[in-house]
C-alpha cells in the first residue's frame, strides 16, 4: 500500500472518530433527564440541585458543553467521574487492563479451535466431522454469551473449581504482599471462564468463513495441479490451500478485536467482570456522562482502528491491492 | 503470498491455551482465608449492591450501601442499636448527657481515641464537621443541610468533650436521629478540601489515597465499586473489638455468581439475594437462609397533584381507596417476590424499623373487589356497555367531560427496582378490569427518565405531574420516621414528593415533629401525620420486601436489619465458638 493511500485512509479514520464522538455527546444529552435529575434524596434542596448541576457544568448551554468537551479532548482530559470522582482516563485503564487480556486470551483460543475445526472440515468435508464440527459452531454462536456465560456459572466453575467471578482473590494479599506469580496465576484463573465464554461464541464465525474460503480454493485448477504432482490432500491444504484462503479470515480476526472490547458487556456483567463492559454498563445505569463519553470513544477509535489494521495488513497479504 | 499464512501463531495460541489451563489447574483447590480456619479471621461478603461513595456530602451517599462503609470509615457520634425500645447506642461518642433545660448536649469522647494513621481521633473532629456541614449548608453540603438544622452551635471546649447547642429543647430522637445521618471526617484530612469555598467537597474521593484514614473499627484498605473492598481492623480503634479481623466486600453483577461463590466457599455470606438466588441457596450444605423483614416497601403510588389536568376524579381518596380494594397482595407477593414478602398498610414499615413511631390506628387495606366495586357505583361511577366505568362530567375552571376510567400506570424500566415491575403492573392492571377500569403501563426507563417522567420537565409549584396517574416504587424504611414522612410535604414537590402531595395541617406537623421538645409529644405529631395519611390515601401500601442472606455455618452473630444503619452490621458476625 503507498503512502498516500495509508495517509488517505488515516484521515478517513480521523474523521469517523470525530463524528462518532459527536454522536456520543448528542446522544446522552438527548435522553431525558440527567444526572442530578436521578437523585431521589429527601436532603437534595432545590439550591443544592443546581449547585450540583453547577458543579458538573450541567447548566451550560449544550455547544458550550459540546464545546468544553471538544477542547478537554484535544488536551487529552476526559474528565472525571460524576459517581466516583475518579478521572476518566484512569477507569478506562483500569477497565482496559482487565478487558484486554482477557479478550486477547478468548479470540486467540477461538481463532485456534475456528482454524481446526474448518480445516478438518475442508480435508474432510461433508463427512459427519464436518457436519458435526460446523452444526456445534453454528449453535455456539448462534446462542448468546451470557447463556453461555451463566452456563459455565452454575455448571462449570464449581465442577472445575474455577473462580466465576471478579478478576482477583478477594483474600489474595490482604495480610501481605502476594508474590507475582500468585498474582499472576490467580488473574489468569479468573479470566479463564469469561475468555472460554468469549471463545465458545465467537469461534463459530471464524471456523465458516474460512471454511468456505477453502471450499471455494479447493475448487481452483491450481489445486487439481497439485493434486495431480502426487500431493497427499493435506499436504495441499496446509502448503497451498490454506495461505490463500486466510485472507478473510485474518481481516475478520482484526475486525473482531475492535468489537469484542466494546462487546463483553454480557460476559463481563455475568462474571462481574470489572472491565470496560461492567464500568459501561454501571456507567449508563448511574447517567454518568463523562465515563460514558469516554468508554464510547474507546470503543469507536477500537474499531476504528482495527478496520485501519485490517486494511493495511490485507494490503500486505494480497498482492494484487499492494499492487 | 509465500508467507501468508502467519507461520507458527496456531503453535504460539496453543502453547498460550495450554499453559492457561496449566497454571489455572495449578491453583485449583487452593483455598482462601477465612473465618475460623486461620490466624486471621477474614469476613468475606457477596453482595450485590455496590458501594458508590465513602464521601458523606456526595450525592449518592445516602443510598444504603454506601451508609455501610460510612459507617465504618467515619463513623457518628452515636449510631443506632438493634432494640427499638434502646434505638441509639455509642458510636464515635461513649456516653452523652443533656442540660437541665434541654438545649445543651454533651458528648464524651473517649481520650485515647485514634484515626487508623495514628492521629487523636477527638471531639475536634466532630465539631468541625458538624461546623462545616452548616457553614456550607446551601451549597457544598447541602446532602447532609436536614441533619445540622437543629443545631444552633458545635464546639469542643475539650478534647473529649462535644457539646451542641439548640435553640430550643428537642426530643432526644430528633437530635440523636439527626446525629445519626452526620458521618465525622478526620479534620486533618478534609480541611484542605474545604478550602476555597468547599467546592471540592461534593466530588472529594476519599479513597484516592489508600488507606481511606478511618476512625471506625475498621480501615478501609481497598476499594473497589465493581470488585473488593477491604476492610481491616483499626488499631486505634477504642470500641467494642469487631468480629472479625478483616471484611472483604466483593460486588456481583450476577446475582447467580454470587450463590456459585458461596456454594463453593469463596465467599462466607451472600448479602441482599434474590427470591430466586435465595431459593438455590438453601440446597447449599452447611449454608443458612435467613429472612428478616426487610426495610424496602413498594408502594402504588397515586397522583394526587391539585393540579391534575385529566382524570381528576383520582384526586378523591375515597375513589383510590375504592380502586385500591381491588389489588390482590397476597397475589403480588406469591408471584412478584416469590412469597418473600409481607402485604403492608402503613407507611411506616414494620415494628423492628418503625418502633415507637408507628401509629395505633392502622386502615383496614383489605383485598375486596366486590366491596370495591359497590364503593364506586356509590360514588357514581357507572359502568358502560363495554364494562368499562364512566367518570361523571364535572363543572368549574378545572371540570371535565364525562370519561372512560383509563389510567397510566408508570414504572421503572428493566433492572431498576429488585423486583419484576411489569408482573407487578400485570397484577395491578387485572385488579382494576375488574373494577371496570383501564390501565395502560408507560415505562419510565432508568431512574433519571423516570424521574422526570415523574415530575414532568418543567417542574414547579403549579406545573408538572401531569401525564402518568398512578406510579409504582420501592422506598427504603429507615429508622428514622421524618426520612418516610417528607416524602409527602410540600416543599418536596418536584423533588422527592412522588405523588405530589399536599397538605398544610401535615406539613406543619411535620414541621412541629422536627421541633418538638419530647418524644412523647413528636409521636403524637407522627401519629397524627400518620392519620392524614391514611385519610388521603397518596399511596396504595402493597408489599414489605424481606432481606434475604446466606451465610456458612461457621459463622454467626449476623445484624441483618442493621444494613447501612450502623457499623454493627460488619463487626457483629463472627466465627461460631469465638
Amino acid at each position: 500500500m503507498r503512502a498516500e493511500d495509508i495517509l488517505r485512509r488515516a484521515g478517513l479514520a480521523l474523521i469517523s472518530v470525530f463524528i462518532a464522538v459527536t454522536v456520543n455527546f448528542v446522544l446522552f444529552r438527548a435522553i431525558p433527564g440527567s444526572a442530578v435529575d436521578a437523585l431521589r434524596c429527601s436532603s437534595c434542596s432545590p439550591q443544592f440541585a443546581a449547585a450540583l448541576r453547577r458543579s458538573l457544568g450541567l447548566d451550560q448551554s449544550l455547544p458550550h458543553q459540546y464545546w468544553l468537551y471538544l477542547r478537554d479532548l484535544a488536551q487529552g482530559d476526559l474528565g472525571h467521574s460524576i459517581v466516583s470522582q475518579k478521572s476518566v482516563t484512569s477507569v478506562i485503564w483500569d477497565a482496559l487492563g482487565n478487558t484486554l487480556p482477557m479478550v486477547l486470551m478468548g479470540t486467540v483460543v477461538a481463532v485456534v479451535v475456528g482454524v481446526a475445526i474448518a480445516l478438518l472440515a475442508a480435508w474432510r468435508s461433508d463427512r459427519a466431522s464436518d457436519r458435526a464440527g460446523i452444526w456445534s459452531a453454528l449453535a455456539l454462536s448462534s446462542t448468546p454469551p451470557q447463556i453461555v456465560g451463566m452456563l459455565m456459572v452454575m455448571y462449570v466453575a464449581t465442577a472445575v473449581g474455577l473462580p466465576s467471578s471478579g478478576v482477583r482473590s478477594s483474600t489474595l494479599d490482604l495480610f501481605g504482599e502476594a508474590s507475582w506469580w500468585s498474582v499472576f496465576t490467580d488473574r489468569l484463573q479468573h479470566m479463564i471462564l469469561p475468555a472460554l465464554t468469549l471463545a465458545l461464541t465467537t469461534y463459530g464465525s471464524y471456523a465458516y468463513i474460512l471454511r468456505a474460503s477453502l471450499r471455494e480454493e479447493l475448487a481452483q485448477d491450481y489445486v487439481l495441479t497439485a493434486r495431480a504432482k502426487g500431493l497427499t490432500d493435506w499436504r495441499v491444504i496446509r502448503r497451498h490451500v490454506a495461505p490463500n484462503a486466510a485472507l478473510p479470515t485474518v481481516t475478520l480476526i482484526a475486525l473482531s478485536l475492535g468489537f469484542a472490547v466494546g462487546g463483553v458487556i454480557a460476559i463481563e456483567l455475568v462474571f462481574s467482570y470489572p472491565g470496560i463492559g461492567l464500568a459501561t454498563t454501571t456507567a449508563v445505569a448511574q447517567r454518568d456522562y463523562p465515563v460514558l463519553q469516554g468508554l464510547f470513544l474507546v470503543f469507536t477509535v477500537g474499531v476504528v482502528l482495527c478496520n485501519f489494521l485490517a486494511d493495511i495488513v490485507h494490503a500486505q497479504l494480497d498482492p494484487r491491492i499492494r499492487a | 503470498m509465500a508467507e501468508g499464512w502467519i507461520p507458527g501463531a496456531s503453535k504460539l495460541a496453543t502453547a498460550v491455551t495450554v499453559l492457561a489451563f496449566v497454571v489455572a489447574a495449578s491453583g485449583c483447590g487452593s483455598s482462601d482465608k477465612s473465618g475460623g480456619g486461620g490466624k486471621d479471621v477474614v469476613l468475606r461478603v457477596g453482595t450485590t449492591e455496590p458501594i458508590p461513595t465513602l464521601n458523606p456530602w456526595n450525592a449518592n451517599s445516602g443510598l444504603n450501601s454506601a451508609q455501610v462503609a460510612q459507617g465504618v470509615v467515619y463513623p457518628g457520634v452515636v449510631q443506632y442499636g438493634p432494640d427499638p425500645d434502646n434505638r441509639f447506642v455509642s458510636a464515635l461518642a461513649s456516653k452523652w448527657e443533656t442540660s437541665t433545660d434541654g438545649k445543651t448536649w454533651t458528648f464524651d469522647f473517649p481520650a485515647d481515641a485514634k484515626w487508623s494513621d495514628g492521629k487523636p481521633l477527638t471531639a475536634e473532629d466532630a465539631a468541625w464537621t458538624l461546623q462545616m456541614s452548616q457553614k456550607y449548608a446551601t451549597s457544598a453540603t447541602g446532602f447532609t443541610a436536614q441533619y445540622v438544622q437543629f443545631i444552633k452551635s458545635a464546639s469542643a471546649p475539650e478534647p473529649t468533650k462535644l457539646v451542641i447547642e439548640t435553640a430550643a429543647p428537642l426530643a432526644p430522637s430528633v437530635v440523636l436521629g439527626n446525629l445519626t445521618q452526620l458521618h465525622i471526617v478526620p479534620k486533618h484530612i478534609w480541611e484542605p478540601v474545604f478550602a476555597d469555598g468547599a467546592k471540592a467537597v461534593p466530588t472529594f474521593n476519599p479513597a484516592a489515597k489508600l488507606p481511606v484514614v478511618s476512625g471506625g473499627p475498621y480501615e478501609m484498605t481497598k476499594y473497589n465499586p465493581q470488585g473488593d473492598t477491604v476492610l481491616v481492623r483499626n488499631k486505634g480503634f477504642t470500641g467494642p473489638a469487631p468480629g472479625s479481623d478483616a471484611v472483604v466486600i466483593s460486588y456481583f453483577a450476577n446475582p447467580d455468581a454470587q450463590v456459585e461463590a458461596l456454594r463453593r466457599g469463596t465467599i462466607d455470606w451472600a448479602a441482599l439475594m434474590s427470591p430466586s438466588t435465595a431459593k438455590a441457596a438453601k440446597s447449599i450444605p452447611n449454608v443458612t437462609v435467613t429472612v428478616t423483614p426487610g426495610s424496602g416497601s413498594v408502594q402504588l403510588s397515586w397522583n394526587s397533584n391539585p393540579y391534575k389536568e385529566r382524570n381528576r376524579e383520582l384526586l378523591d381518596p375515597a375513589v383510590r381507596r375504592a380502586l385500591s380494594m381491588c389489588i390482590d397482595r397476597d397475589k403480588i407477593n406469591q408471584i412478584v417476590f416469590g412469597g418473600y414478602g409481607k402485604p403492608i398498610d402503613t407507611y411506616l414499615g414494620p415494628p423492628i424499623y418503625s418502633g415507637q413511631w408507628l401509629s395505633p390506628e392502622k386502615p383496614d387495606a383489605k383485598y375486596d373487589c366486590a366491596e370495591g366495586n359497590r364503593l364506586l357505583d356509590e360514588l357514581g361511577f357507572r359502568k358502560g356497555s363495554d364494562g368499562l366505568r364512566v367518570a361523571p362530567a364535572t363543572s368549574g375552571s378545572d371540570g371535565e367531560a364525562a370519561h372512560p376510567m383509563r389510567y397510566v400506570l408508570l414504572t421503572p424500566g428493566p433492572g431498576i427496582v429488585p423486583f419484576n415491575e411489569n408482573r407487578l403492573a400485570s397484577i395491578v392492571s387485572e385488579g382494576l378490569a375488574e373494577a371496570g377500569v383501564e390501565v395502560r403501563q408507560k415505562i419510565g426507563g432508568d431512574v433519571n427518565a423516570t424521574v422526570v417522567a415523574l415530575t414532568g420537565d418543567k417542574c414547579g409549584p403549579k406545573t408538572g405531574y401531569q401525564d402518568w396517574d398512578m406510579s409504582s416504587w420501592i422506598y427504603g424504611q429507615p429508622f428514622e420516621p421524618s426520612t418516610t414522612l417528607a416524602y409527602f410535604i410540600s416543599s418536596q414537590r418536584c423533588v422527592f414528593n412522588d405523588s405530589a402531595h399536599s397538605d398544610p395541617e401535615y406539613d406543619k406537623l411535620f414541621d412541629a415533629q422536627n421541633a418538638a421538645a419530647t418524644d412523647e409529644e413528636r409521636q403524637q405529631a407522627i401519629w397524627r401525620m400518620q392519620e392524614i395519611l391514611y385519610a388521603d390515601h397518596p399511596y396504595t401500601n402493597l408489599i414489605n420486601q424481606d432481606m434475604l442472606d446466606a451465610y456458612t455455618d461457621s459463622w454467626t452473630g449476623f445484624q441483618f436489619p442493621m444494613w447501612g444503619r450502623s457499623w454493627l452490621y460488619l463487626t457483629s458476625p463472627h466465627p461460631v465458638g469465638d
